[in-house]
């Protein structure tokens, strides 16, 4: 574990000082954040116990699910490109990455769109169900505009090669999303 | 190789062993969670979460590599 060091807090630390407190401060946010998800789940096991909405698309979750598993792969793949310096294929995979992420928020917004018929807010699971899907669309939609961000600078080379921090820090995020989708969806898909 | 380590061409080849591996076995777990889930085996939500919690794990393992965090004092 990186230790308190006034040398490494100065302006004048070494890039792989810099690279640890970077990686440092990155999962300390991604805890943080975990808590808020962790309460989702806390609340909707509270207020609904293992009941799950009939009218749900188990299908439609299940194909969402795939997406978002798949982006991972792509995301972890633009990591590694770019640590190697293919900046090529960091791009192309950063691009995959948008367009899977992209395919999964229309994905939760027809079901959405189905949900609002079937489930509307007002309802107890409807509550659980907006409130879940929609945080974590958030989430997943602020994931796309940091990694289009990062894709747009390694397009203009604004990055050197050397430094892949900005991939790396985007794509631990884009993980973090998928890592608490993989929560929700059993929580809100698989239980019965 | 440590994390902090440039990744060359024959060491992204093994990367993309290991990240295809991975994501086959996630896919596959989630494969198994679906079936759980429709054939609503006794311990049904016990087992679809110890699934989750593997694939949860799988992730921050081997994609958002935590170990980075441990390695940086002895890279």
């Amino acid at each position: 574990m990186t230790t308190a060091n006034p040398e490494v807090h100065s302006e004048h630390a070494s890039p792989k000082q810099r690279l640890a407190i970077n990686r440092l401060g990155l999962w300390l946010f991604i805890l943080s954040e975990s808590m808020l998800f962790a309460g989702l789940l806390m609340v909707r096991f509270s207020l609904l116990g293992t009941y799950t909405a009939e009218e749900l698309s188990q299908i439609t979750g299940l194909i969402i699910t795939v997406i978002l598993l798949l982006s991972s792969f792509t995301a972890y793949q633009a990591e590694r490109s770019m640590r190697s310096g293919d900046v090529s294929r960091t791009k192309q995979y950063l691009l995959l990455t948008l367009g899977l992420g992209a395919i999964f928020t229309a994905g939760v917004a027809f079901e959405w769109y189905e949900a609002l018929e079937a489930f509307p807010p007002s309802t107890p699971f409807g509550s659980v169900f907006f409130t879940m899907t929609g945080l974590h669309a958030f989430h997943v939609i602020t994931g796309l505009v940091i990694i289009a961000i990062v894709y747009s600078r390694v397009r203009r080379a604004t990055y050197a090669s050397s430094d892949s921090w900005p991939v790396e820090a985007s794509v631990k995020y884009w993980h973090f999303v998928d890592v608490v989708w993989v929560f929700f969806y059993p929580a809100l898909y698989l239980l019965n | 190789m440590t994390e902090n380590t440039p990744v060359t061409k024959d060491d992204r080849s093994t990367g993309m062993g290991i990240g295809t591996k991975v994501i086959l076995i996630l896919a596959a777990l989630t494969a198994i969670e679906y079936v759980i889930a429709v054939a609503k085996p006794p311990g049904q939500i016990a087992l679809i979460f110890a699934i989750a919690i593997t694939k949860a794990v799988l992730i921050v393992m081997y994609f958002m590599h935590v170990r980075q965090i441990w390695e940086e004092d002895h890279a």
